[in-house]
């Protein structure tokens, strides 16, 4: 455990376990998988929808929305800095960026790694964030996507 | 919704799409059982029960951040067409949305990168008190006519 000190602001974490990247296992994205998605949360556009209407667009066919993979593995964290700050943890950021369209049947396996642990203070106190970085491969080992979430540790 | 394309050389400063969403439990639960069926773990209650959300200051339970981060996605894919590329999408989660809240969720076309073909959004959704619990950025490339 590593304890940092800076503008008084105290806090431990196990520092080793940044960067380190932990396999999350293989999710295939299933027709029904990629509806299910597009029902919840009101997606309509027809590339994700209405195979005849993808088929004669630019990917060819169907895929899958570019927002539907941080949705799989949300709360998925790998590795545990073992943060000891604050008595409540709530998301205070997320970031997605694509790389290649996944595609119904693709198997996508997921990297996930604890990218930084920094405080910050504000107006509320300090805060603790955590960002963990997700990479999405498909079974080609081609990068398709990569998402980032933060996650604020403060005393309430 | 028909397929549509945006072209780099039409887009204008200002260009504008927006779109207006409630979501309501069934819809959260309806999240939850997809991201579960693919091993998603949906944390706690307080995106379930009034109490849990009341103590974030809400007046009810949450729409989880990662659904409404995916909200924001499809306003995005919507705005930028059939041969869009989403390079980044980079949201800051401000204040919990409660159940039932009317949302608009609105895209606007704020910069332009001749070089890269890209488009600088801001994007945010705003709730019935005009606050915007989630605000952020998008770089979308797209695609030139000829």
């Amino acid at each position: 455990m590593t304890s940092e000190t800076g503008s008084e602001v105290r806090f431990e974490f196990d520092r080793d376990v940044l960067g380190v990247d932990v396999e999350l296992g293989s999710i295939t994205l299933t027709p029904k998988l990629i509806a299910d998605y597009c029902a919840a949360v009101a997606e309509t556009n027809p590339l994700y929808t209405d195979e005849a209407e993808a088929k004669a667009g630019p990917h060819g066919g169907l895929i899958a929305p570019a927002g539907m993979l941080p949705s799989l593995t949300f709360g998925r964290g790998g590795l545990d800095p073992k943060v000891k700050f604050g008595n409540t943890q709530m998301f205070a950021g997320s970031r997605l960026e694509t790389f290649a369209p996944a595609r119904p049947g693709d198997t996508i396996t997921a990297k996930v790694q604890v990218k930084e642990v920094f405080p910050k203070t504000g107006r509320s106190g300090t805060m603790l964030f955590i960002v963990r970085r997700t990479s999405y491969y498909n079974q080609d080992g081609t990068l398709v996507a990569a998402s980032e979430q933060s996650i604020v540790h403060r005393e309430v | 919704m028909a397929l549509h394309t945006r072209y780099f050389d039409e887009i204008e400063i200002g260009d504008e799409l927006e779109e207006e969403q409630t979501v309501n439990r069934e819809d959260v639960l309806r999240f939850f059982a997809m991201s579960a069926s693919a091993g998603a773990r949906n944390g706690d209650d307080r995106f379930i029960a009034e109490e849990a959300g009341r103590r974030l200051g809400a007046e009810g339970p949450i729409v989880p951040g990662v659904m409404s981060f995916a909200m924001l996605s499809r306003l995005v894919t919507d705005w930028m067409g059939a041969e869009g590329h989403v390079d980044a999408l980079d949201i800051s989660f401000r204040r919990p949305i409660a159940h039932g809240d009317p949302l608009k969720l609105v895209a606007l076309a704020t910069d332009t990168d001749e070089e890269a073909g890209s488009v600088k959004l801001d994007v945010y959704m705003e709730n019935q008190r005009g606050e915007r619990p989630l605000q952020g950025t998008a770089i979308i490339r797209l695609p030139r006519r000829g």
